[in-house]
């Protein structure tokens, strides 16, 4: 008989999130997966770009148009931007660090900064923008011009933001592990929106089994892959995305064009850590034909579905 | 950009700054998987069953068994050695796991229903033979954390004293159980399926066979989707179908063409048409490559909807729901579904199997297989608003028959 296997099951970052412990009692699961639910919504709330009060919202504010002068009442006179340098705190610093390496080793595709192309794609509308929209844009993403002096971070311009969609989600499934492997957990995983950690193997020493979703059957498996510890995540074309003209655009969209990527269907890496994984399989789908060889150099294991749905993994060995 | 970035030097940098490190262990584990018939709880002879008097032509495609004593048989369809490509993915549709990875779900995906826990199937059959026929008894039994089947089946076949003419009569018994497992469902539902099947193998000459297959099912209990939004569907649902094989055995050459077609029709207002055909080349040294075709149409069901670009009650999580089309009808307790299984849509499968047996019972192959689907391949008006699917699946997998 095998040990019992709990799973809380929340809604978090607008997804269905899971955390599955096994090997604990049924009061250390419910205990433990309440801490871990309540790091992940931390993160949230902390790093939200929809939550007014997010810190990261206050950062998104650091650089407003001076407000016209009343002095001389109906002249509008010239503005010029002021920036407010934001202190952060130690997670905050790390996440940025991340961000830097990021958009280092990934050529500027990794660009947290490029959340603001979303003032030009809409996905409901299903329209594709105007090239002059996207130019207009192109000038706010640059991570390179993001102000860090000691402990303290500051947008340049006016409009400029930064976006830690690319990520927190990922480190909030780390995070929540840490969290539970802190608390004595050693089996069992963390499952943000197919973002997964996973603790260790199932009580009796077997991996779990996690599939992958097929990027155009929603409700097929594409693969399946046996995991004890790391982290898996996929990136693909197919969640938001709308077709126009015969061409699909998905919301990964690259910071250098304004446009989406379009080469690969889906990417899944395995990965160290849920951070890895999904900076790799976003950073991947970027860099479209170039990635099978981004992803050869890492030595991480990966699957690809290319647009023909021709399959093109590797894995390595222990 | 100069050259591409490496991906060593990356994970090197974030390998340092991570806030902790796990090693990975990687198994080379065999998965074991059952095919989903078995495990979705179909009665064994919903397809129909090769009858013995095919064995002849179809020894290529269909692993059996020589008929002998009484015997317990392990159904050989029911169990698939998967062989991991490489060692670590296993590329397939069917293996039983525990979480998915893909790109963040949303309500129109069905990818919260595939989460499972773990999943027991066992099946097993006796059959006895008489001089002109057999009768054959089997159980299926299947768990999942949100899903108990069981099953029943007995099936009588025999043959003319000529052996040219067989009749099959199955009768079946499924009781389902649904556990709760979403915020849609609170209490355990079931659901039960009484199905019969009538068919009858006709051997024309020395390379011509020729089936017909009438099969019925009257089910009453839960057929919503638990997981999905919104999804209230009718409690019964009682269906017919026929499906037509004809077999044709070139003798020179020893290759096969098989074609099928089926009507099916249900109580859902859904009304399919399959046509397939596929055809065996035997090459030397047991080798066998086999091409196949195969077209499929649906209508819609009566109570499905179709997704729309920008419905006001719709949000972020809701994007592309006729949210306020259907929510009104499901408050009131009438029938609605967005699942898109529902919908009417034509689709094509093409592709091809290569095959090399090793003896009687092994045998490997890879199987590739191209299908592509749209809402306006349905014969008559093809539902809107779906994306068009399209994608090629490459499979490895070694058989065999106990």
């Amino acid at each position: 008989m095998s040990a019992p296997t709990y799973r809380h099951e929340f809604k978090a970052m607008a997804s269905h999130c899971e955390v599955v412990l096994a090997g604990v009692s049924a009061e250390e699961a419910r205990r433990l997966s309440a801490l871990a639910e309540a790091e992940v919504l931390r993160i949230e709330h902390k790093y939200s770009r929809y939550r007014p009060a997010s810190l990261l919202s206050v950062i998104n504010r650091s650089c407003e148009w001076e407000r016209a002068s009343p002095a001389i009442e109906g002249v509008q006179t010239s503005s010029s931007p002021a920036v407010t340098a934001i202190p952060c705190d130690a997670e905050t610093l790390d996440l940025l660090d991340k961000a830097e390496l990021l958009f280092q080793h990934s050529g500027g595709l990794f660009d947290i900064t490029s959340g603001v192309l979303r003032r030009a794609w809409n996905f409901q509308l299903k329209q594709v923008p105007e090239p002059q929209a996207l130019q207009d844009l192109l000038p706010l993403i640059n991570w390179r011009a993001v102000v860090r002096e000691g402990n303290t971070v500051a947008l340049p311009l006016p409009g400029m933001e930064l976006d830690f969609g690319g990520f927190g989600k990922e480190y909030a499934a780390d995070r929540a592990a840490a969290v539970l492997l802190e608390g004595g957990v050693r089996s069992g995983y963390v499952n943000l929106a197919g973002d997964i950690h996973i603790l260790g193997p199932k009580p009796d020493g077997e991996p779990w089994s996690i599939g992958i979703r097929h990027p155009r059957h929603a409700d097929r498996l594409l693969a399946s892959i046996p995991i004890s510890s790391g982290a898996l995540a996929t990136s693909g074309d197919y969640e938001r995305y709308f077709e126009k003209d015969g061409k699909r655009y998905c919301h990964i969209l690259n910071p250098r064009t304004g446009y989406p990527a379009s080469y690969w269907q889906s990417v899944s890496v395995l990965a160290p850590n849920t951070l890895i994984a999904g900076s790799f399989s976003t950073i991947a789908m970027l860099m479209e034909e170039k990635a099978l060889e981004f992803l050869h150099t890492s030595g991480l294991s990966f699957l690809a579905v290319d647009q023909e749905g021709r399959i093109h993994q590797e894995s390595q060995d222990a | 950009m100069k050259n591409t970035p490496d991906g060593s030097q990356l994970l090197n940098a974030l390998s340092k700054s991570a806030l902790f490190l796990n090693t990975m262990r990687r198994s080379g584990m065999v998965a074991v998987a059952a095919t989903s018939a078995a495990l979705i709880g179909q009665p064994v002879f919903a397809e129909a069953a090769p009858e013995k008097s095919t064995i002849n032509f179809k020894t290529l495609t269909y692993r059996d068994y020589q008929p002998s004593d009484d015997r317990i048989d392990i159904d050989a369809e029911s169990f698939l050695i998967q062989v991991p490509i490489a060692g670590q993915w296993s590329i397939t549709g069917t293996a039983v796991h525990d979480a998915i990875s893909g790109a963040s779900p949303r309500y129109h995906s069905s990818s919260l229903a595939q989460i499972k826990d773990t999943r027991k199937a066992y099946t097993g059959a006796v059959t006895r033979y008489f001089q002109q026929g057999s009768v054959t008894v089997g159980t299926a039994y299947s768990k999942e954390k949100d899903y108990i089947s069981r099953n029943y089946s007995i099936q009588n076949s025999w043959s003319t004293p000529s052996q040219n003419t067989t009749f099959i009569v199955g009768l079946g018994y499924t009781s389902d159980q649904i556990i709760p497992n979403s915020i849609f469902l609170t209490a355990k539902e079931d659901k039960r399926v009484v199905d019969l099947a009538l068919g009858v193998t006709q051997v024309l000459s020395q390379t011509d066979i020729a089936q017909v297959t009438y099969h019925h099912t009257r089910g009453r209990g839960y057929y919503s989707d638990q997981y999905k939004l919104y999804d209230a569907r009718p409690d019964s649902r009682d269906s017919d179908s026929v499906l037509v094989r004809w077999n044709h055995h070139f003798v020179e050459s020893a290759n096969t063409l098989h074609s099928s077609y089926r009507y099916y029709t249900d109580s859902n207002d859904i009304n399919a048409h399959t046509l397939e055909f596929d055809y065996v080349f035997n090459l030397p040294n047991q080798w066998s490559i086999t091409p196949l075709l195969r077209y499929y149409s649906q209508s819609a069901a009566s109570f499905y909807y179709d997704p729309v670009a920008n419905d006001p009650w719709a949000d972020a999580d809701t994007f592309g729901a006729p949210i306020s089309v259907v929510y009104p009808l499901y408050a009131e307790g009438r029938f609605a579904s967005m699942d898109q299984r529902l919908s009417s849509f034509g689709a094509i499968t093409y592709g091809a199997k290569l095959t090399k047996h090793f003896g009687e019972n092994w045998s490997a192959d890879v199987k590739f297989e191209q299908y592509e689907q749209k809402g306006s391949w349905a014969l008559g008006n093809g539902s809107d608003g779906l994306k068009d699917f399209g994608a090629r699946s490459i499979q490895f997998g070694i058989s065999h028959s106990f």
